[in-house]
């Protein structure tokens, strides 16, 4: 008997213990499944990445330093020394000017210049122009004039993977082009997103001939080689942003039209459905309320596999000289430039690779994930 | 069986024709033209050239013109490339394209067949293991990644094979490219053939073949005939991924196909040359599915004919 006591007490103490929602068994066979968590870590790392990196940086994605063109990845800092006092003698030789002297302490440099005639202070312009040196200052001036000494900085920097073959910092822009990938696939199919599940609601919900004529349009449209299109529309209208993932979702939008019919068609003899009908809910409320957010498992799962249909598109079009303009950058383009220039510079076209790649990798492994947590029966 | 052949005929002319109307408009509603060049030319000489073109007519004139003229196989001079016609062009450049689709999609084919059924018939072993990570790695990367690898290793470092161009059109000109091409649609011809071959070797028919005691071959063969259904209606998008990834191909190695002159007619404005392209390549993705409807259908007699 007082083991009955207790366990009523023990039974009143804590919750009733809650069933397991769908969405909860489903999250729970996604955090089982290995692939798709890594997926979710990489995904999520890029994008930080790729969204943060940018305001971290220290060099602005479109700077272009002259001193630096092409140079290869290296975890040591530009200017290397045996290459200061070359550069230091090219600024003075376009000023016209003979160096006398020149050494580097640590951070600081100190050059003794010399002319024949007075040298106007305003000379140490052309050092400053350099990347390597920064803040030139007149610290002595000697022999009336005709020797100056000057002592500055010397501008060290970073650059982990690299410049690109106009000397700007491969990293920074391989974080300004993900964000312009990431956003051209979220963007892009949204708007197929939009069009496919109103498109494939209607058609399965209205049924009959209706459905039919509109099927038959999707399949007519399925048989148009549509890639073709995207590139006149971009080639005719202009390579702009905005145009570039709404001519893409436009196209995407098929399949994922015919998913949702079929879903919608399955749906729609549900006792729910009657129960509203028989309520006298019209049809776009009980599409609103009822269809649509039944349909959201398969449209997550197919949305994961489309955003990265979609930035494999883009950059087909970017590859192709028909993406983002420069000096906007995507994915598409560093690989492109890179294979342009991959006997000279191979780093150009392994490090956009590796980041275009892996964000491929994450967002399939997620997609399949999902599709295996969402639909257990499907594999 | 005739009848539905002859449907599925008729239902195909309508996609063409509404491939060509979209394109034509497209083409004509952009700004800019074929005669826009850096220096402007005198308004006589361009009132004489749009007359000779007769771009000088009402639009839906020049539309039934052309629909007119396409049908009887003419598809106009080329805007740009004087003294050509677009069919001239299409002709040199088809057999290049022709080529390298076609042995790209046989090598898809047979390729991702085999590596399919190799892995369902091992299935959850290392092998299968390998194949399928293969499979997935090919999916997932894009061809103008693979090509360019390609080139550096083969062509560059180790000096194996010619790193672009058609030469006398051998083999080791088309080796590369038609791998690169063909690599995505492998891996996912794989992937299917192998789920597919695993569902099949489970079925009731299959059983009741082993339990006869009959050699493992003769088994195969039997799941196979059901297993390559999904495959055969797969190869419909997968000749249009063909299609539009030469296009890349092309340029990555410098191969003067159909897929390279759209892109030059594109932004060149080159109206007739893009038409021309368009209208061929499309041709080839309508005619394609059309064949492998009817090969379905003749193969899965669950496929109604009506």
């Amino acid at each position: 008997m007082t083991d009955g006591t207790l366990a009523t007490d023990a039974a009143a103490a804590k919750p009733a213990p809650a069933g397991h929602s769908l969405l909860a068994l489903a999250m729970r066979r996604l955090l089982r499944n290995r692939a798709a968590v890594a997926g979710s870590i990489v995904l999520a790392l890029i994008t930080l990445f790729c969204v943060a990196g940018p305001w971290l940086s220290p060099h602005p994605y479109d700077r272009v330093y002259r001193s630096y063109v092409a140079m290869p990845p290296s975890l040591e800092l530009y200017p290397k020394e045996s290459a200061l006092a070359g550069a230091m003698g090219e600024a003075l030789e376009r000023a016209r000017l003979a160096m006398a002297d020149f050494s580097v302490d640590g951070d600081s440099f100190r050059v003794t210049l010399r002319s024949d005639r007075p040298i106007d202070p305003r000379n140490t312009r052309y050092i400053e122009r350099l990347d390597e040196f920064a803040d030139p200052r007149v610290v002595e001036t000697l022999d009336e004039g005709r020797t100056l000494v000057v002592a500055g900085r010397v501008n060290r920097q970073l650059f982990l993977m690299g410049t690109d073959r106009s000397g700007r910092d491969l990293m920074t822009r391989i974080m300004v082009g993900g964000r312009i990938s990431l956003l051209v696939g979220l963007l892009a199919t949204f708007v197929s997103l939009v069009i496919g599940v109103a498109y494939g609601a209607i058609a399965g919900f209205a049924g009959g001939r209706v459905d039919n004529l509109m099927m038959r349009f999707v399949d007519v449209l399925y048989s148009l080689p549509f890639v073709f299109f995207v590139i006149l529309l971009v080639v005719y209208f202009g390579r702009d942003f905005v145009l570039i993932f709404v001519a893409i979702g436009a196209v995407e939008w098929l399949d994922m039209a015919r998913i949702v019919r079929g879903q919608t068609l399955a749906l729609k003899r549900r006792e729910f459905v009657q129960a509203a009908e028989a309520l006298g809910v019209g049809t776009g409320g009980i599409l609103r309320r009822h269809i649509v957010p039944n349909l959201l498992g398969p449209v997550v799962v197919f949305v994961t596999l489309m955003v990265p249909k979609i930035i494999l598109l883009e950059s087909f079009l970017s590859f192709l000289g028909l993406g983002v303009q420069a000096p906007l950058t995507s994915w598409g383009v560093l690989i492109s430039e890179g294979a342009a220039n991959i006997q000279s510079a191979p780093y150009l076209i392994i490090f956009p690779s590796i980041f275009f790649v892996a964000t491929l990798f994450a967002l399939n492994f997620i997609g399949d994930g999902l599709r295996d947590a969402l639909d257990p029966r499907d594999r | 069986m005739l009848t539905y052949t002859l449907r599925r005929l008729l239902s195909a002319a309508p996609t063409l024709f509404v491939i060509v109307t979209v394109a034509f408009f497209l083409v004509r509603f952009a700004p800019g033209g074929p005669f826009d060049l850096e220096q402007p030319l005198a308004p006589q000489v361009l009132d004489n050239l749009r007359r000779a073109y007769s771009l000088d007519q009402p639009l839906h004139v020049q539309y039934l013109d052309y629909l007119g003229k396409l049908v009887r196989g003419d598809f106009g001079p080329s805007y740009v490339a004087i003294d050509f016609t677009v069919g001239e062009m299409l002709r040199r450049a088809l057999p290049y394209s022709v080529t390298l689709g076609l042995s790209a999609l046989a090598l898809a084919i047979f390729g991702g067949v085999a590596a399919g059924v190799f892995a369902a018939l091992r299935q959850n072993s290392a092998a299968d293991y390998s194949v399928m990570t293969v499979a997935t790695v090919g999916v997932t990367v894009p061809n103008f990644v693979v090509a360019p690898v390609l080139q550096l290793v083969f062509g560059l470092m180790l000096g194996l094979l010619p790193i672009g161009g058609w030469g006398d059109g051998g083999l080791a000109h088309r080796l590369m490219p038609t791998v690169a091409l063909a690599l995505p649609q492998m891996a996912v011809i794989a992937r299917l053939t192998r789920s597919s071959m695993i569902e099949a070797l489970r079925a009731d028919h299959i059983r009741t073949l082993r339990a006869s005691g009959l050699p493992g071959h003769v088994i195969i063969r039997h799941a196979l005939k059901g297993a390559l259904l999904p495959v055969i209606s797969y190869l419909g998008p997968a000749a249009a991924a063909l299609v539009t990834g030469s296009v890349v191909i092309e340029k990555i190695f410098a191969i003067p196909g159909i897929g390279a002159y759209f892109v030059e007619g594109a932004l060149n404005r080159d109206y007739t040359l893009v038409m021309g392209t368009v209208v061929t390549l499309a041709g080839f993705v309508v005619v394609f599915n059309l064949l492998v409807d009817l090969a379905y259908a003749a193969l899965d007699p669950r496929v109604r004919y009506d």
